[in-house]
């Protein structure tokens, strides 16, 4: 939930009120407001529309994703060894890889070591790779440490808490800290730096189409959740809509007599307007006046955001056969979500925010059965919902503002469990956006025989060569976190990357 | 450097005015001035001054009546003024200090010499504390500061600020609450209700009290009329004994200060050793000064004499709301009548409500009725409702609300499409809940990890031995879950559910990778235990091969030792499974003989009694036990008095008859309780207020989903609706406390649900949802019908009870008076003569006041 207007009413009251404040107040008088000091300013506004929004894409569950940016040359054999062979439904439906033929072969110049390609899926995301909006960054995980595969298997690493596991494994992906359960997550961290830039900021900077999480809340600002709903049919065309919901028969600017919204309305301010002394009861009435505030102030804006002609899968028009029934579309879900995203990048003038973040949560990747059919079909959905939000960017003329990344809770074991994986570590992540430097796979690659230098137990775990912090440190200095403050935001970051030398990789235009 | 020396500075700025006259900033509202004396009558009354003369100062301290008018001060108290002064601060700065109040605005000036122009040097919201100014005397001229104040008039309904404060009015919104038509201002009523003459009444809103529930009983006293202090006498009655009976208030006088409308008289039972029935206290309005006493004048309050062992209506539907799904006013009395230990007792005896029974009848007939249907996963859902809400005398709603704990425990979840289309698969599983809802963990281990449902959901059904040849390892999915989530967890416990810490201070794993594999290895060689016949013949015969087609989801797996790996595995503590031989012919014998000994190993790990019994509270009770609490559960789960482990009976008496759980000054403690899960609070309501439907069958429950995120077995992974650990940021985190419902509680589903309820209070709890149902004379719909006769003539009785049934009487005072507010707000049904909208009116009142209850802070947290 969002508090930053019951934070605003709290300055207001609190501090000395800009109300006109002038000019000698700030020579002669040393005030400061002390919630001042703790907030980074932005740059000033170079251009008249400085806006900047990170997207983090979730596949939760954990997914296969050494099946997603795959060895296409010589170094396809080991990887074919290691996972099985090759699957075939009749003949080795054991096997869990992908044929060296199938792939989609990135250009040589995409990573130096040897040549990789993508799953067969992602037809779309292919072309956007070619066209320099999307890169890959090869092996991430939670890491405490760099760690050595001697180390994992003498046992003097340290390893992440609760490493392999759903709960913890999402949590860390989403705190950048492995080593403590952490409540506060690094994009709420870097929202609570940078919220002081925006104009107007009665709504919630962090946007979540996933619920409840960890990764957008901050010491003072949490997610705010807004639904999308899927296909929605007026008159035979289907179209993605969906918004903050209203209270029914809730109206603070209806005063009549005796009418039932009149009293429903009184009742329901006061009973949320009273001091509660249990917590519980207080953090209900807290998040039921967050969502009421929140809603009517985030409806209104949306309805200020330019039409959009991009149709996402699930619309009508999205396809142009005659066959296509967009209500039957296995994309339309994540689609929906995909284009309340780009509705609230278009409603960004009237909602006056200048940085923004926004979670999504794409949820079934822990395949520990049919591995192959599934994320085959689910690889197809993402691909094809991301070219028409890049797509619905662009005819913002957003999308170099506008940048999205995947994260996962780990990757999967490379060996088959008869037709599934299980839990690993390290996997493999893209980058998606204008402002990407794309066209290229960041980090390193590993070797996928079971013997290689980064696999270990029998299994076959990656151990992660790049780790989280240092795959979130550009998007964090993209969105506008100070080197000197990136500290708060990625609290481990010390242990991989000297904040304010060169970026690692130099995957996004700083 | 002189400038810098605090002293000299002192000096240099020692000259300091106070402005009180409006002297640059525009006078922003027109004050109610009835007598013409340019003072604000509300300061008046605030200070209870009269008219005072403008240009006097009765108190002596330098400033006039209407200086301290519009500085908001007190014109007879010297103490009480407005003024400004320098004072040394830290680092070196100076600062000025002056007095301000929340409302006004101060702006202050600064000039170098009194024949130049003032300068503003800023304007400043008032704060009800001092208000600080510090600047560095490093080059400021000699100078003189002056503060002027001025009144504020945020929402422009005619009335300052600082006024409304006094009177309780609402400083940003023009017409304060509501009340009053859209063009009548907060200024407009205050300037008409100084004019007015008070009338008194009374009404008790929280009327039944218990001497062993010392929950007290409420009269608001109420007062329609002017804004003025009165002080409003009254006289008790009744045949209970102020001192010996009940602790009421100290004088037979309230006040009711300016612009306040409603008092509560507040009366405590106390107990006694009398048997003496129920008693009543009378409050009746008395003669005073400024009012007169309104039609209703008195207010019956009832102490229930309460016997040993007794319990109270509010105590069963508390116990009720953490026992069952939901309290009903017959089955508070039948608490009332057993007591809460002999309550449990009985649910103890009474056989399981199965779910399998009814989801195959209502199949068949389904099927037989419309062939089409395709019958299933609805009918079992609809069984999972039916269960939910019986009532009848052999009704087991504890054993239901424990298997359903049990089930987010537990997890397997129709989202997972395998599942969804097993209906009866799912609802044999929840029948194994419920048989050993009260029977023992270890059964219900074992039963569960041979649930077809279970091999299905977490992929341990046909998992396989490993085969090196072609790097294919078995399945880790199921033997990972059981640890982390259904026994022993991550981490090593203390008894009581703390974590044990390496010397470093580090929680210590229960269990490594190379455990996982381990266990992974045991959980192979298992499927299907029976199938049926043929595609056409539904006969059930064993299987005889591991991959036999047609095998049915409701019977448990089997072993196939040709699957199975037979060699040696380590187990947790040391135990090692040995290597086996397989049985010929291959009955599994070998594969069964590890999974049991697997799952014994679990079961008997320190870990398992306070890991499942912690979660059991949070299901139950309360978010946050302590340490204590669990560690009395776990004793019990270790040990059950006749030294069996793992009696979940036993832990589930233990649970809820724990002080903990229990007594009343925990309804004080600010970590009391748990955020009812929204899906909870549904059925709650269904159970206590829905009527029978025509067929007695429930349909359309499966549009809760959306609104709730949530609904029985549909969770989205196996990791629950919620985390038992979730901390919501905020006063919960703040505490280092959890609260694992919040989280699915969001900004959608913060208004869905409320939404959800209204629907159901106006309109239908369950709506036909399905092209092959569509009469609509089988939808589930309030009666409001038992409501109607307390809503027309007397609210507070049907908010106070509606309290009862659903909040366990635990909406505050403030609560109950807003509710009541409210539904008096609407038109009154004694307004009319005409019986229909009469009864139109008293029903508006009824689905409202139900609205809001259940829409209340107190409703939805279970304290």
């Amino acid at each position: 939930m969002s508090r930053p207007i019951s934070r605003r009413h709290f300055l207001r009251q609190s501090s000395c009120a800009a109300v006109g404040s002038t000019a000698i107040l700030s020579t002669i008088l040393n005030l400061r407001m002390a919630a001042a000091s703790a907030a980074q300013s932005l740059p000033a506004a170079a251009a008249a529309d400085d806006y900047k929004a990170l997207v983090c894409l979730f596949f939760s569950g954990g997914q296969d994703s050494y099946n997603l940016l795959v060895p296409a040359g010589a170094e396809h054999a080991a990887y074919a060894t290691t996972r099985g062979g090759v699957n075939n439904p009749t003949t080795n439906p054991g096997g869990l890889a992908l044929a060296q033929a199938s792939l989609l072969a990135l250009p040589a110049s995409a990573y130096a070591p040897f040549l990789l390609g993508l799953h067969p899926s992602m037809t779309g995301l292919h072309a956007l790779f070619t066209r320099g909006k999307l890169a890959l960054a090869a092996n991430v995980g939670t890491l405490v440490e760099r760690t050595t595969k001697a180390q994992y298997l003498n046992s003097t690493a340290k390893l992440p808490l609760g490493l392999y596991s759903h709960s913890d494994q999402q949590q860390q992906w989403q705190t950048s800290v492995p080593t403590e359960n952490r409540t506060l997550g690094w994009a709420g961290m870097a929202a609570d730096l940078l919220d002081a830039g925006n104009a107007d900021r009665r709504i919630a900077m962090n946007l979540s189409l996933g619920g409840n999480n960890i990764w957008q809340s901050g010491r003072t600002l949490y997610p705010y959740s807004v639904s999308a709903s899927a296909s929605t049919n007026s008159g035979g065309v289907y179209s993605h809509t969906g918004g903050a919901v209203a209270l029914a028969e809730y109206n603070n600017t209806t005063i009549g007599d005796t009418s039932r919204t009149a009293s429903r309305t009184a009742a329901v301010n006061s009973l949320l307007g009273q001091q509660y002394q249990n917590l519980l009861e207080k953090t209900f009435a807290t998040n039921f006046r967050d969502s009421l505030d929140n809603s009517a102030l985030y409806t209104t804006a949306l309805t200020g955001g330019a039409a959009l002609t991009t149709k996402f899968p699930g619309e009508t028009g999205y396809s142009a056969d005659p066959a296509y029934v967009p209500n039957a579309d296995p994309a339309r879900g994540l689609a929906s979500q995909l284009k309340m995203v780009v509705r609230s990048v278009a409603a960004r003038g009237t909602i006056g925010h200048r940085r923004e973040t926004f979670f999504i949560n794409y949820g079934g990747w822990d395949h520990h059965d049919e591995v192959i059919a599934t994320q085959a079909a689910m690889l197809d959905i993402v691909s094809r919902c991301l070219v028409s939000f890049y797509a619905a960017l662009e005819e913002l003329g957003a999308q170099n503002q506008v940048t999205l990344y995947t994260a996962s809770d780990f990757g999967r074991t490379l060996t088959s469990n008869g037709n599934g994986s299980d839990h690993a570590w390290g996997g493999n992540h893209f980058v998606l956006g204008g402002a990407v430097n794309g066209g290229k796979v960041y980090g390193t690659y590993p070797d996928l025989s079971l013997t290689g230098p980064q696999i270990v137990t029998g299994r076959g775990v990656a151990v992660p060569s790049m780790s989280v912090d240092e795959y979130f440190v550009e998007l964090a200095l993209w969105l506008g976190v100070s080197p000197g403050n990136l500290a708060d935001v990625l609290p481990r970051i010390g242990t991989f990357y000297t904040p304010g030398s060169a970026v690692p990789f130099g995957m996004m235009q700083l | 450097m002189h400038t810098a020396h605090p002293r000299a500075a002192l000096q240099r700025c020692a000259r300091l005015i106070v402005g009180v006259a409006a002297l640059t900033l525009p006078q922003l509202h027109a004050i109610i001035d009835r007598d013409e004396n340019q003072q604000s009558d509300l300061w008046q009354l605030r200070f209870d001054t009269g008219n005072l003369a403008a240009a006097a100062d009765p108190d002596g301290d330098g400033y006039s009546n209407l200086g301290e008018a519009l500085a908001g001060t007190n014109p007879l108290d010297a103490r009480s003024a407005p003024g400004l002064k320098l004072e040394n601060a830290a680092g070196g700065l100076l600062q000025l200090r002056w007095p301000s109040l929340l409302g006004k605005r101060y702006e202050l000036f600064t000039t170098s010499a009194l024949n130049t122009a003032w300068a503003s040097a800023g304007v400043y919201a008032g704060s009800d504390e001092d208000q600080l100014a510090p600047f560095s005397p490093a080059g400021l001229p000699a100078g003189f500061f002056r503060v002027a104040i001025a009144d504020v008039d945020t929402d422009g309904d005619g009335l300052a600020d600082w006024e409304e404060r006094q009177i309780g009015f609402d400083p940003k919104r023009a017409n304060t609450d509501g009340y009053g038509s859209a063009t009548i201002t907060d200024a407009t009523r205050v300037a008409t209700a100084l004019g007015l003459l008070n009338t008194v009444t009374v009404f008790a809103i929280d009327p039944t009290t218990a001497e062993n529930w010392p929950d007290p009983g409420l009269v608001a006293v109420r007062r329609t009329g002017n804004l003025d202090p009165i002080v409003v006498n009254f006289t008790l009655g009744g045949t209970a004994t102020a001192g010996s009976d009940y602790q009421g208030p100290a004088t037979a006088s309230v006040a009711l200060g300016l612009g306040v409308d409603e008092v509560w008289l507040s009366f405590v039972p106390r107990t006694d050793a009398l048997v003496e029935g129920t008693e009543t206290i009378v409050v009746t309005v008395a003669k005073g000064n400024n009012y007169t006493a309104g039609v209703a004048n008195s207010a019956t309050l009832t102490v229930a004499d309460s016997p040993a062992g007794s319990v109270s209506a509010k105590e069963a539907s508390r116990f009720l709301a953490q026992a069952t799904f939901g309290a009903t006013e017959p089955e508070i009395a039948r608490v009332q009548q057993l007591g809460i230990a002999g309550w449990i007792t009985e649910q103890f005896a009474r056989p399981p409500q199965y779910h399998l029974p009814l989801v195959v009848q209502w199949q068949n007939e389904l099927a037989a009725a419309i062939p089409a249907s395709n019958a299933g996963s609805t009918e079992r859902g609809e069984v999972w409702w039916r269960r939910a809400l019986q009532t009848d005398a052999v009704s087991d709603p504890l054993r239901q609300r424990v298997a359903h704990a049990l089930s987010q425990i537990l997890v397997i979840s129709d989202r997972n499409g395998s599942l969804d289309g097993t209906p009866r698969g799912m609802a044999a599983y929840h029948d194994r809940l419920l048989e050993r809802a009260f029977g023992n963990y270890r059964d219900l281990l074992g039963e569960v990890t041979l649930h077809p449902t279970m091999g299905l959901y977490l992929s341990h059904l046909r998992n396989q031995k490993a085969d090196a040849t072609r790097n294919r390892y078995p399945d880790e999915n199921y033997a990972r879950e059981i640890m982390q989530l259904f026994s022993i967890g991550l981490w090593e416990l203390n008894a009581d559910g703390s974590r044990k810490l390496d010397g470093a201070g580090q929680p210590l794993p229960t269990y490594t990778n190379d455990t996982i594999a381990s266990f992974a290895r045991v959980f192979t060689g298992l499927s299907y235990g029976q199938r049926f016949t043929s595609g056409t013949d539904q006969t059930l015969i064993p299987t005889t091969r591991f991959f036999d087609s047609y095998g049915v989801a409701w019977e448990p797996m089997r072993g196939f030792d040709a699957y199975h790996d037979l060699e040696a595995k380590a187990l947790l503590r040391g135990a090692v499974l040995p290597a086996r031989t397989a049985s010929v012919p291959d009955t599994g014998a070998a594969t069964m003989a590890d999974v049991a000994a697997a799952v014994d190993n679990l079961f008997n790990h320190p870990n398992t009694g306070p890991f499942l019994c912690r979660q059991l509270i949070q299901r139950l009770v309360t978010s946050n036990p302590s340490p204590a609490y669990i560690g009395r559960v776990a004793a019990v789960f270790a040990a059950n008095g006749a030294g069996v482990r793992g009696d979940l009976g036993a832990v589930v008496r233990a649970i809820l008859l724990d002080t903990e759980a229990r007594s009343f000054a925990r309804l004080a403690a600010v970590d009391q309780g748990l955020q009812r899960e929204p899906f909870l609070r549904y059925v709650a309501l269904v159970r206590a207020l829905g009527g029978p439907t025509a067929d007695g069958r429930r349909r359309g429950f499966r549009g809760l989903d959306g609104e709730f995120l949530q609904r029985a077995y549909s969770a989205p992974s196996v990791f629950n609706f919620y985390l038992p650990a979730y901390q919501p940021l905020g006063p919960l985190t703040d505490a280092g406390l959890v609260g694992p419902e919040v989280q699915i509680t969001n900004g959608v589903t913060g208004i869905t649900a409320p939404n959800r309820f209204y629907y159901a209070a106006q309109a239908t709890l369950f709506q036909l949802n399905s092209s092959y149902q569509t009469d609509t004379a089988l939808d589930t719909k309030i009666d409001p019908a038992p409501w109607l006769d307390d809503a027309t003539s007397q609210p507070e009785v049907m908010v106070a009870r509606l309290d009862r049934l659903f909040a366990a009487g635990q909406l505050s005072a403030r609560s109950l008076r807003h509710i009541c507010r409210a539904v008096r707000r609407l038109p009154d049904p004694l307004g009319t003569a005409d019986p229909a909208i009469r009864t139109t009116r008293a029903t508006d009142r009824f689905r409202l006041a139900l609205h809001l209850v259940l829409i209340s802070p107190e409703f939805c947290v279970l304290k």
